[in-house]
């Protein structure tokens, strides 16, 4: 009984937080499609800077980079109204066609940073220069996947006239 | 009275704006009505999206007006007074 009286509060606080997301009025001046188009390029830098970090030996940049890109990636999601995360059932229909057409999209372009990836440790380890410690790797992979999370919402953002 | 995408050659138009605002409605209201993000009405009333032959069966009823008196393949005419006059 108590479980299932705790589901229905969860369930029902999901709700109220897709409606904020898809309703809510603040933030108002940073969904703008240019406001929006610089949240990109702060989260790309912000990226670069946490992977940049990783590889040159600065963790201290690469810590400010990750929080950095976080903030961003939340603040992307609230200015795009969460149109490439929220469930399907909560979106109209021409939520869904953007969020399948940027899903469609983000999947080329992940793609094509990973075959870039492939190459470079492929060419890494042909010239024997892949003296590289697993954190930093592991690191340089989770950048990877940080892109491949956040890149839907970007191409929402960069595309969607008004949000 | 607006087409979608002007790249693409499936141009549709619309009075949608035109019988929002015949009954006084705004957006918000209108995208209530329909179940929709208000945005999307907005992208409607630009042209800039097609609705799905669903939705458009929702608006046409909501509106109490036949599908093809909502939409059409070719551009509506302009009903104002000063362009009826000016034919």
């Amino acid at each position: 009984m108590n479980n299932k009286t705790t589901e229905e509060s969860l369930s029902r606080a999901a709700e109220q937080g897709y409606d904020r997301l898809l309703l809510g009025t603040g933030f108002a001046a940073w969904r703008t499609q240019k406001r929006r188009r610089i949240q990109v390029a702060c989260g790309f830098a912000a990226l670069t800077t946490y992977v940049g970090g990783a590889l040159l030996g600065f963790p201290v940049a690469s810590l400010i980079g990750l929080v950095l890109f976080l903030a961003v990636a939340v603040l992307l999601r609230i200015t795009t109204r969460g149109v490439a995360d929220l469930p399907g059932a909560r979106l109209d229909e021409r939520q869904r066609a953007v969020r399948n057409a940027v899903y469609v999209a983000a999947y080329r372009v992940t793609g094509g940073l990973f075959a870039v990836l492939a190459i470079v440790c492929i060419g890494l380890s042909w010239m024997d220069r892949a003296q590289i410690s697993t954190a930093t790797a592991l690191q340089t992979l989770l950048g990877a996947l940080f892109t491949a999370i956040v890149t839907p919402s970007c191409l929402v953002a960069w595309t969607e006239r008004e949000a | 009275m607006a087409g979608r995408d002007s790249k693409t050659e499936e141009i549709v138009y619309n009075r949608i704006q035109l019988l929002r605002t015949e009954r006084g409605w705004s957006r918000q209201q209108l995208a209530e009505l329909l179940g929709v993000h208000y945005q999307t009405i907005g992208y409607l009333e630009r042209g800039e999206y097609a609705p799905s032959l669903h939705l458009s069966l929702r608006i046409a009823a909501l509106f109490g007006l036949p599908v093809d008196a909502i939409f059409s393949l070719e551009a509506f005419r302009n009903l104002r007074p000063e362009a009826l006059l000016a034919r």
